[in-house]
């Protein structure tokens, strides 16, 4: 079994004024497909950076990055774009809906920035709203929605289209505890449908959730576990 | 990403984001009503002005007026007591005619005849005053146009056009100041005060008045007149004395008055009938036009009609005389009248000294041709002048004595009354003023020099100046307002779409991240930045065009003050501006502004939009 994220040696500096940050430092990560990993580490342990790099929206220092048995580092940015909108799904701590869209609009909004037909996009998006309980929420903008709709509606516009992984950055970091059940689940339910999840979290009661688990800190692996 | 949907995302921004758009929306909606508004009414002021202004100027511009009057200025009513002075021998005659029009590029040229017509007298104009009108010309109706912009042409049976002279409209009187002898005495007049002092001097003694008639010129032209021609007036209501130094002015008393009535009536009835000689001729004319400058006093009306009048003048003489016969000793003693020698009509007309309130005709009318050269202390024989009456002298050759000759006529030997009406057609024409047209334009200067070549005075105004620096003007108004709508339009486009930019960083990270390429994000932006420059560009050019018309009658109101207080100074005759005429949009600039905003906001907002393409997606993840 191939794996879905497979990182080796990932060093991510920052430069800041005559100092330099290392944010990351030497991690390795492996990945199988369909299986599920939790990132757990505090703030400022460099899970952040390591989401960042693995979903291509960074580039590494040093080190390189294979998704899907491709690395990231031979793509343009057209292509690393490209990449992102049909391999990954994205789920934001601050849920980072757009507000003058609806609930449709914005998880159709993948397929639509990938040329698809609004209509069909709309069609899809409609049903991936009814599969996180969401069919009665279609045409609502986000500010009449609240904290948990609105990330459920992140996760349908991470599904949009059909990726091969999830990464969720603190997805239930800013919402109360039922809520975040509920996106849990909705989680698991993606992960068991076969779509791998990396989770980005601080809460080490996740790591039961997930195959795998990588501790972070200070931008190191502490600890690497399987289930 | 597909482009209509682009475009969809940006309404529906627009749509939830009204306040934040508006700051693109409402600086552009202004730029574009300023630009339609200014760029609209500095066209239509410049349209109105080439009518105005130009139109006028083109017209005048090809006439030249000629005046052998060298009095430069002054008021007009000495106009003829200073030429009497100086001799007025520089007329133009017939001969100055054939000269001139010999020129290249002279189209016409006419001399501009007087009427020989002692009475001329209006009804009430405006004060409740009836009016003198000295100076009565025929002119050209093509070389009307230097004075008057409407129809001059003459039409029997219609009112006859006029142009009035402002020199002319006033009223004289009497004003004794409780005496009943006034003495002028000539010796007082000192040469070291200069003339004019000194004939303001006697005209402040004497007890005839002049003052001028207050009229509103709007209202004057475009009335109807009623002008009587000849006849005769009230007997005068005084007597003068020749005193050897100066003259002494006495008033009649109503006995001596009525006595002098039926002298006349006796004198003048015993060869005429008096009724009929004394009854004016009137006519009805329409105020055309009315010259107020300082270099023309000279009323006009139609050379057509100029000829018929005189005509119908002395036609009333020859009809009015009965059957007995007239000796040639009272022809240009006892009774006096306009002179013909066969070549030259002398007498009547502009011929009286008007500049000290008609008291030349007095002396006429009663010191007689001979008074100057008799015995002073002979008894002064009455002479009484005939409307009408030509008398026929011989021709005298060398007779250049023009003093004489202007105010008493011919000197040849009288043959009698002359019996052909159209004398005035018949003899030799001279004038003061001579109009020449010119072919075009462009030929003015070539024909000015020509002009003084030929020995006629003649200096060009520039009055086109006017014209050109308004026109400059506005050019600059058209050309800063361009600069300041390209300056401004980008520099809203640039601020606004920045801040739009920074706002949206998180936005647009999570665009890149769920796949927008970088140019998605920069069609985004640009697509953002030429709809919300589109609406503005839409409204403002609702707002500008609307504006337009708004204040099409102020402007129109403001521009007609203008011209009265610029152009109309310069320029006897201002042709007037329609309404439409500020109403009209300027589509040429319209389009300019259109593409300059298209390609400004297109080319602009690259700048920010290219900013935006680079944010990168991790601003999506950053938690803020």
């Amino acid at each position: 079994m191939s794996n879905i994220i497979e990182a080796k040696g990932l060093t991510r500096k920052y430069r800041d004024g005559d100092s330099t940050t290392t944010a990351l430092d030497n991690v390795s990560i492996e990945l199988p497909e369909k299986e599920s990993i939790a990132i757990i580490g505090t703030s400022g342990s460099g899970k952040t950076t390591l989401l960042q790099l693995l979903g291509g929206l960074d580039y590494p220092t040093s080190g390189e990055v294979f998704v899907d048995g491709k690395s990231l580092k031979d793509f343009n940015d057209n292509e690393l774009s490209h990449f992102r909108n049909k391999t990954i799904g994205f789920v934001f701590q601050f849920f980072h809906l757009q507000d003058y869209l609806t609930a449709k609009e914005n998880v159709a909004l993948p397929l639509i920035v990938s040329g698809k037909d609004s209509n069909a996009a709309y069609l899809r998006a409609e049903k991936l709203l009814e599969q996180v309980g969401l069919s009665n929420r279609i045409n609502h903008t986000p500010k009449k929605m609240s904290g948990g709709e609105m990330q459920r509606v992140a996760i349908a516009r991470a599904l949009a289209n059909k990726p091969k992984i999830i990464m969720a950055d603190e997805p239930t970091g800013n919402l109360d505890k039922e809520n975040a059940k509920n996106v849990l689940d909705v989680l698991d339910k993606i992960s068991e449908s076969g779509v791998s999840v990396l989770m980005i979290t601080h809460d080490e009661q996740m790591s039961h959730r997930y195959q795998h688990v990588l501790h972070l800190d200070k931008g190191s692996v502490i600890q690497k576990g399987n289930k | 990403m597909k482009f209509s949907y682009i475009n969809k995302i940006n309404l529906k921004k627009l749509k939830l984001y009204r306040g934040k758009s508006l700051f693109l929306i409402i600086p552009i909606t202004l730029l574009m009503t300023l630009g339609v508004l200014i760029s609209s009414q500095s066209a239509n002021i410049m349209t109105a002005s080439e009518d105005v202004i130009l139109g006028t100027a083109k017209e005048q511009s090809r006439l030249i007026e000629l005046s052998s009057v060298q009095t430069a200025g002054g008021p007009g009513q000495n106009e003829d007591f200073v030429r009497m002075i100086r001799g007025g021998s520089s007329d133009y005659k017939t001969g100055d005619l054939e000269t001139v029009k010999t020129i290249d590029n002279v189209e016409a040229a006419s001399l501009n005849v007087a009427v020989p017509i002692d009475r001329v007298i209006t009804e009430d104009i405006y004060t409740g005053n009836a009016i003198t009108l000295n100076s009565i010309k025929g002119i050209n109706e093509d070389l009307a146009a230097l004075y008057t912009e409407e129809d001059f042409h003459y039409i029997t049976g219609e009112s006859i056009p006029i142009i009035l002279n402002a020199n002319s409209l006033t009223y004289q009187y009497e004003d004794w100041a409780g005496r009943d002898e006034v003495a002028i005495d000539f010796t007082q007049a000192r040469p070291s005060r200069g003339m004019e002092e000194n004939i303001e001097n006697i005209q402040n003694n004497l007890p005839f008045k002049t003052e001028a008639v207050t009229y509103e010129k709007d209202e004057l032209v475009g009335s109807e007149i009623m002008i009587e021609f000849g006849g005769l007036g009230d007997v005068q209501s005084f007597e003068q004395e020749f005193t050897g130094s100066g003259i002494l002015f006495r008033k009649l008393t109503d006995e001596q008055i009525q006595t002098a009535e039926q002298e006349r009536a006796d004198a003048i009835g015993k060869y005429w009938d008096y009724q009929e000689i004394k009854t004016p001729l009137a006519y009805t004319f329409k105020v055309v036009g009315i010259l107020e400058n300082d270099t023309n006093f000279s009323t006009y009306i139609p050379d057509q009609f100029a000829s018929l009048l005189v005509k119908n003048y002395i036609q009333n003489q020859i009809d009015s005389r009965n059957d007995v016969e007239i000796s040639t000793d009272e022809l240009n003693s006892t009774y006096t009248g306009l002179t013909y020698d066969g070549l030259e009509l002398n007498g009547g007309g502009n011929a009286t000294i008007g500049g000290i309130g008609g008291v030349g005709s007095m002396m006429r009318s009663v010191g007689g041709p001979n008074a100057l050269n008799q015995d002073t202390q002979q008894e002064i024989q009455a002479s009484y002048s005939i409307p009408g009456l030509v008398i026929e002298t011989e021709r005298e050759e060398g007779d250049t004595d023009a003093f004489r000759s202007r105010i008493f006529g011919g000197s040849g030997t009288v043959i009698g009354i002359y019996p052909n009406a159209s004398v005035f057609d018949e003899a030799v024409k001279s004038s003061d003023t001579m109009l020449i047209k010119i072919s075009n334009t462009e030929s003015r200067n070539q024909v000015v020099k020509d002009l003084n070549d030929l020995g006629f005075a003649y200096q060009d105004l520039n009055d086109l100046e006017v014209f050109s620096e308004l026109q400059s003007t506005l050019n600059n108004v058209t050309s800063i307002l361009t600069i300041s709508f390209i300056i401004l339009s980008a520099i809203i486009i640039i601020l606004t779409m920045g801040k739009f930019v920074s706002d949206s960083k998180k936005e647009i990270g999570v665009f890149r991240a769920i796949g927008a390429t970088k140019r998605d994000i920069k069609q985004l932006f640009m697509s953002q930045a030429i709809m919300y420059t589109l609406i503005g560009y839409l409204l403002g050019s609702i707002l500008g065009v609307s504006f337009v018309l708004l204040i099409s009658k102020p402007v129109q109101l403001w521009f007609d003050s203008f011209i009265k207080n610029t152009v109309e100074e310069t320029f006897a005759v201002v042709q007037h501006t329609s309404a439409g005429t500020f109403a009209g949009i300027d589509w040429q600039m319209f389009g300019v502004y259109t593409v300059l905003l298209i390609v400004i906001a297109v080319i602009v907002s690259i700048i920010p939009a290219t900013r935006a393409s680079k944010i990168s997606p991790v601003q999506a993840i950053s938690n803020e």
